[in-house]
C-alpha cells in the first residue's frame, strides 16, 4: 500500500471546479468518487506521466478512510482483470492513473452540474 | 306592396336618367322574387338603397350617407358632381299597393335643384293621375303603406342590423317596431284614448271646488313630470358615465395584467415560498453531501467488489493449507524419531522417510494464488455488509433524495421566474394606482346611477299618487253627480271598453309574441349551421327582449354568439317579424354577407333570399355573391343589374346582368 497521494496541479484545478459544483468540500471524498468512476469504465487507463506538482496531498488512510484496505484490494483486482501485474508498484501506478482519469471525467461540465448529478452516477444502474 | 320601377336622375353617382325594373318575375309557375344588384365598393349600391328611403320619407329618411348633414346640405350633395346644380336631381319610385281592396299603381317623384337656394318638390301619381291630396299629405299616406318605423325591418343594411343581437339595445327600437308590426300599438292607443275620454267626461261634471283641487293637482303633476324628465336625463348621463368607467376599468385591468400585476400581487408570498424552498433545497443538498461521503460510490463497481471477495476467499484457503502443511511437517518428524527409537531396521526407516518426503514435496508445490488479496477481519466484514445490504440501502436513499432535489429545484425555478417577471415598484405603481382609481370611479358611477334611478322611481311613485288622486276625485264626483246622466253611460262604456281592450291587448300580445318567437326560432334553426345551438326562444311581452335558450334550458348570452351567428340571428329576427306581421312588403338587403363564412352564406343564399319576401332586392359585391353563389341563386333571380362604376368619368352606368352574366341576362 502506498503511503502518500499527491495530485497533479491540473487535477487540483479540476477538483476545485467539482467542489464548487457539488458543494463537497473534502478532497478525499471527491478522489474516492473519481477513482470509482474511472474503474467503472471497461477500458484500462492510458499510461501517461502524471506530475505530482500540486500542494494537494493526503495519506492513504485519509484517502480511503475506514475502507482504505478495501480500496487497495479493489485496485489490485482491477489490475488483475486488466492482465497487469499485482505487485505494489503496478497497483500504485494504476491507482494514480485511474484517479486522475476519474477527476477528468467528473470535471466535464456536461457530466456533473450539481450534487444530484454526482449521486445519480451511483444510481444509474438501477434506473 | 310591390316595387315596380326606380328611376334615378343625376342622383349621386348616377348621371342622367338610369332606370331599374324592380318587378319580380314568375316563370313556369315558379316565383322568381329576387332582384340582384351587383357593384363594387363605392359603386353606388348604398346610393341606390338611400334613394328608395329618400323618395319615400324625405327629410325623415335615415340615409346612411347623410350622417350629420342638414337635410338641404344632404340633398345638395346628392346631386351628381358633374352637372349644374340648377338642373338638379330626382328620384322616382313606382309601386303597386292594395288599399281598401283596390290595387293601385303609385308613383312618387321627388326632385330638387339649387338655384340660389335649394327647392324640393314632391309629386304623387295614383294610377297615372296626379293626386294633389296625396302629394300634400304624403308623409301620412306613406305611414299607412310602409310606416317608417317598420321600414328598417324590411329595408336594411345587414352590416348594421346586428344591434338586434346585442342585449342592451334590443329593447326600444325593436320593441316599438314589434308593436306596430303586430298591430299592438293600435290597441294601446285605443286604451289611452279611452282613458282621455273618460277623464274629459268626468271633468265636465265636477263642482267648482273640486275643479280647483283637480287643477291644483294637475299643476303639481306638471311639476313632478318635469322633475321626472330631469331625473331621467340624469340617469341617462349617469349610465353613460358608468359605461365609460366600465370601459376604463377593463383597460386598467388589462394594463395591470400586461405589466405582470398578478406576480406583483403575489410577490410577498412568492418571496416567502422562495425562502422556504431554498432552505429545503439546502437541507436536501447537505443530506446528499453526507451520502456522497460514505460508501455509495462503490455501488458503481459492484462486479469488482465481487472479484475482491472471491480472491480474498481463495487467499484464505491457501493460508489454511500452509498452516496445515506446517503441522504435518512436524508430525512427520515426530513419527520418524519415534520409529528410530523403537529400533526398526534401517531399510524400513528409509522407505518410510522416502514416502514422507514425497508427500512434503507435493505440499510444497501448492502455489499462492494470484493476486494475493488478504483482507483483515474488519474489512472483510465491511465488504460482506456492503454487498448484502448496505449498497442497496444507500442507493434507495440516494434515489429518493435526488428526486426530492429535482422537484424542489423545479419549484424554486418557477418561483424565481415569477419573481423575475415581477415588475419593479416604480414600474407598477402608476398602473396599480390607475387600476385602483378605475375601480373606485366605476363603483362611484354605479352608486350615482343607483341614486338617480331611485330618484326616478320616487318621482314615478309621486306621479302615480297624484294621478290616482285626480282620477279618484273625478270618478267619485262623477259617480255621485251624474248618475242619471247620459255621460254616465258613456263613461261606463268607455271604462268597460278600456278594461276589455286591456285584456285583449294582453292576450293578443301573448299570442302574437308566441307566434313571433316560434317564427324567429324556426328561421334561426333553418339558417344556422349548429342546429342544436338554440332549443327555444322567448320574448318578454313587456320589454320585448329576446332570450335564447339551449337544450338544457339555460339562457345563452348573446355575446357567446359569433359575429356570423349574431348576423344570422338578426336576420332571423327580421324574417320572423316580417312573416308574423302578415304585411306584404318588399325586402331590400344591403351588403348581406360580408361577415359570413361559406356555410352561412350558402344557407342565406339557398334558404333565406328566395323566401324572404315576395320581392327581395339584394345589393351585393362580387365577393359576397360570387360566381358559385350566383349559380345557386340564379333560379330565383328575376333580373340582375350591374352597377358599372367608371373611374374616369366618376359615374355609374347601370347595366343589365350580374358581374359575369351580361349577355345571358340581356338575352332574357
Amino acid at each position: 500500500m502506498i503511503k502518500q497521494i499527491k495530485l497533479s496541479s491540473q487535477a487540483r484545478d479540476k477538483l476545485i471546479r467539482i467542489k464548487s459544483r457539488t458543494g463537497i468540500g473534502q478532497w478525499n471524498i471527491l478522489c474516492r468518487w473519481a477513482l470509482v468512476v474511472s474503474m467503472k469504465e471497461a477500458s484500462p487507463p492510458t499510461v501517461v506521466d502524471i506530475p505530482a506538482d500540486s500542494n494537494v496531498e493526503m495519506s492513504w488512510q485519509v484517502f480511503g478512510g475506514e475502507l482504505n484496505e478495501l480500496y487497495w484490494a479493489l485496485v489490485k483486482a482491477r489490475c488483475y482483470k486488466d492482465g497487469l501485474g499485482t505487485d505494489e508498484e503496478t497497483v500504485a501506478q494504476q491507482f494514480r492513473l485511474h484517479l486522475h482519469r476519474g477527476i477528468g471525467y467528473l470535471a466535464t461540465p456536461s457530466a456533473i452540474s450539481n450534487i444530484g448529478d454526482l449521486i445519480n452516477l451511483a444510481l444509474d444502474e438501477d434506473k | 306592396m310591390q316595387l315596380l320601377e326606380l328611376s334615378l336622375y343625376n342622383f349621386c353617382l348616377y348621371r342622367g336618367e338610369q332606370t331599374f325594373n324592380l318587378s319580380p318575375d314568375r316563370r313556369n309557375g315558379k316565383a322568381k322574387p329576387i332582384i340582384l344588384v351587383g357593384g363594387i365598393n363605392g359603386g353606388g349600391k348604398t346610393s341606390f338603397f338611400d334613394s328608395i328611403l329618400l323618395v319615400l320619407y324625405g327629410s325623415r329618411a335615415n340615409c346612411s350617407k347623410r350622417s350629420n348633414q342638414s337635410y338641404s346640405e344632404f340633398l345638395t350633395d346628392c346631386i351628381h358632381r358633374g352637372v349644374d346644380p340648377a338642373d338638379g336631381a330626382s328620384i322616382s319610385l313606382t309601386f303597386q299597393y292594395v288599399s281598401e281592396g283596390v290595387e293601385r299603381i303609385y308613383e312618387v317623384r321627388r326632385r330638387w335643384n339649387v338655384k340660389k337656394t335649394l327647392r324640393e318638390h314632391l309629386e304623387v301619381y295614383c294610377d297615372g293621375k296626379k293626386h294633389a291630396d296625396f302629394s300634400k299629405n304624403w308623409n301620412h299616406v306613406v305611414e299607412e303603406i310602409v310606416p317608417i318605423g317598420i321600414s328598417q325591418l324590411f329595408f336594411f343594411d345587414a352590416e348594421k342590423i346586428r344591434f338586434i343581437a346585442d342585449d342592451e339595445s334590443t329593447s326600444e327600437a325593436l320593441g316599438s317596431a314589434i308593436k306596430s308590426l303586430l298591430g299592438l300599438d293600435l290597441a294601446e292607443r285605443l286604451i289611452a284614448d279611452m282613458k282621455v275620454v273618460h277623464m274629459k267626461l268626468a271633468e265636465r261634471q265636477i263642482s267648482n271646488s273640486d275643479r280647483e283641487a283637480v287643477d291644483e293637482w294637475k299643476g303639481a303633476l306638471d311639476v313632478i313630470c318635469s322633475e321626472l324628465k330631469a331625473r331621467k336625463q340624469d340617469c341617462g348621463a349617469a349610465r353613460n358615465r358608468v359605461d365609460f368607467a366600465a370601459k376604463e376599468l377593463v383597460k386598467a385591468e388589462e394594463a395591470f395584467a400586461r405589466i405582470g400585476g398578478k406576480h406583483w400581487d403575489e410577490r410577498n408570498t412568492n418571496e416567502v415560498t422562495k425562502k422556504e424552498l431554498t432552505l429545503k433545497k439546502t437541507g436536501i443538498e447537505s443530506n446528499l453531501t453526507g451520502l456522497a461521503s460514505g460508501s455509495l460510490p462503490l455501488a458503481m463497481i459492484s462486479d469488482l467488489l465481487k472479484t475482491v471477495d472471491e480472491f480474498d476467499k481463495e487467499s484464505r484457503s491457501y493460508q489454511q493449507l500452509i498452516h496445515a502443511g506446517e503441522a504435518l511437517d512436524s508430525h512427520d518428524k515426530a513419527i520418524l524419531s519415534e520409529l528410530r527409537d523403537q529400533q526398526f531396521s534401517a531399510k524400513v526407516l528409509e522407505s518410510i522417510e522416502l514416502v514422507l518426503a514425497k508427500r512434503r514435496q507435493l505440499r510444497a508445490e501448492i502455489k499462492e494464488p494470484e493476486p494475493s488479496i488478504h483482507l483483515s477481519e474488519g474489512s472483510r466484514n465491511s465488504l460482506s455488509l456492503l454487498m448484502t445490504k448496505e449498497l442497496a440501502r444507500l442507493k434507495k436513499e440516494g434515489a429518493s433524495l435526488v428526486f426530492n432535489l429535482e422537484q424542489t429545484s423545479a419549484e424554486l425555478d418557477l418561483i424565481r421566474r415569477q419573481l423575475a417577471s415581477t415588475p419593479k415598484e416604480t414600474e407598477i405603481k402608476d398602473v396599480a394606482e390607475k387600476l385602483k382609481a378605475a375601480v373606485r370611479s366605476h363603483a362611484d358611477a354605479e352608486s350615482e346611477l343607483k341614486r338617480f334611478e331611485q330618484a326616478c322611481e320616487e318621482k314615478i311613485r309621486e306621479r302615480e299618487e297624484v294621478e290616482s288622486k285626480i282620477e279618484e276625485k273625478l270618478l267619485r264626483t262623477n259617480a255621485e253627480q251624474v248618475a242619471a246622466d247620459d255621460a254616465e253611460r258613456m263613461s261606463h262604456l268607455s271604462e268597460r271598453t278600456r278594461e276589455t281592450m286591456k285584456v285583449f291587448l294582453e292576450q293578443s300580445t301573448a299570442a302574437k309574441i308566441d307566434r313571433l318567437a316560434a317564427n324567429i326560432l324556426e328561421a334561426f334553426q333553418y339558417l344556422l349551421r349548429k342546429k342544436s345551438l338554440v332549443e327555444s326562444i322567448s320574448i318578454d311581452p313587456v320589454d320585448f327582449s329576446i332570450t335564447l335558450i339551449d337544450s338544457d334550458g339555460m339562457t345563452i348570452p348573446k355575446q357567446r354568439l359569433s359575429e356570423g351567428e349574431k348576423q344570422m340571428f338578426a336576420i332571423s329576427v327580421l324574417w320572423g317579424l316580417g312573416r308574423a306581421s302578415n304585411r306584404r312588403l318588399p325586402a331590400i338587403i344591403d351588403t348581406p354577407m360580408a361577415r359570413l363564412d361559406a356555410m352561412h352564406r350558402g344557407n342565406l343564399l339557398t334558404r333565406y333570399f328566395p323566401s324572404a319576401s315576395h320581392q327581395t332586392i339584394i345589393l351585393s359585391t362580387d365577393t359576397e355573391v360570387d360566381e358559385e353563389f350566383y349559380a345557386a341563386l340564379e333560379p330565383n333571380v328575376a333580373r340582375a343589374y350591374h352597377l358599372n362604376y367608371d373611374e374616369k368619368t366618376k359615374q355609374t352606368i347601370v347595366e343589365q346582368g350580374y358581374f359575369w352574366h351580361h349577355e345571358e341576362a340581356e338575352a332574357v
